[in-house]
């Protein structure tokens, strides 16, 4: 085997068993928790992996057109006088990318139907709000048993 | 696929089947799983393995186990052994509701003091995991759906309030 090779086999091995960050470990669980719930098989997994990878992406990046689009909003209105016009082409900038994370549950939803079973695709509707009572229940819990968001890096907004 | 890319990639199977692997390596081992029935085959079976661990089949108490609590009980109460004084039918059904009942609480003590969480629960997230899984579920979950689920899990702190003399079923 040439050295940069056996390099690059090194690297992935140590990457492979070093500590993942929070936000993977949280996309690995979802994942596992899907695929436990749903029963799927190999492909299937891949597939809805590929979908749930898809729709983070999309609330990451409009959840940062909306953060920015409240900030022109803000700036807009402490203007005077208030550019009426522009207000008008921002307020409607901003419906849209909040219809469009309005909307983003249903549009990974339709995605999902496309490749699993009725079956499937009931065990997913009851499973997602499942899942939201397990992690709101979870979060409570530690909220009054001690400080559980203080290394949280809300501020990125993803 | 070579057997290096199965060689190098079997040791996080088992991350990957407990829950464990990040997203990105297990990104690594599914596609390398979707063309590889080797290690498709021992995947399932890890999990397999991972699903006994966490649902055990509960023991099953031998009859020398309950023949012993009951003469226990019945030595407590004043009732000597069969062996020296037959005790009357009333005495016999109490000394058995009496064994049954304490066999329960001894069984459920145990259980409760030695069972883990299961592999996949969420209360093996640690905290900033689960706030990410948490700012995940939008794109997952409706809003009105976060709203009935918030509401379920209230619901749930309620009915977890223990019962006078018991602890809260969390």
């Amino acid at each position: 085997m040439r050295p940069i090779a056996l390099v690059l086999l090194l690297a992935a091995t140590l990457g492979a068993t070093s500590a993942p960050p929070a936000r993977d470990r949280a996309h690995t669980y979802l994942m596992l928790r899907v695929v436990d719930a749903l029963d799927l098989t190999d492909d299937k997994a891949l597939q809805m992996r590929d979908i749930l990878r898809r729709a983070d992406a999309r609330r990451v990046a409009l959840t940062t057109q909306r953060d920015a689009l409240d900030a022109k909003l803000r700036t807009a209105l402490n203007a005077a006088p208030v550019d009426a016009a522009a207000l008008g082409q921002l307020v409607a900038d901003t419906h849209n990318v909040q219809s469009q994370l309005a909307s983003l549950p249903e549009t990974t939803f339709d995605e999902a139907q496309k490749i699993l079973t009725v079956e499937q695709q009931a065990k997913l509707l009851l499973f997602r709000r499942d899942l939201q009572g397990e992690v709101r229940q979870a979060i409570r819990r530690r909220a009054t048993s001690g400080p559980a968001h203080a290394a949280h890096p809300k501020a990125d907004g993803h | 696929m070579t057997s290096i890319d199965c060689h190098r990639l079997r040791p996080v199977l088992v991350d990957l089947a407990v829950g464990t692997l990040g997203y990105e390596q297990a990104e690594v081992v599914l596609a390398h799983i979707e063309i590889c029935a080797t290690c498709r085959g021992d995947l399932a079976t890890m999990r397999g393995v991972a699903t006994e661990l966490r649902h055990p089949a509960a023991p099953t108490p031998p009859d020398e186990f309950w023949q012993r609590q009951r003469t226990s009980i019945m030595r407590r109460i004043g009732v000597e052994p069969l062996v020296e004084r037959r005790p009357t039918r009333r005495w016999a059904i109490a000394g058995a509701l009496a064994t049954a009942a304490l066999a329960l609480l001894l069984v459920r003590g145990h259980f409760r003091a030695h069972t883990p969480a299961p592999a996949h629960s969420i209360d093996r997230l640690d905290d900033d995991t689960l706030l990410h899984l948490d700012d995940l579920l939008p794109a997952f979950v409706p809003a009105g759906t976060l709203d009935d689920a918030d509401a379920d899990a209230v619901a749930a702190n309620d009915a977890a309030v223990a019962w006078p003399g018991e602890e809260p079923d969390l």
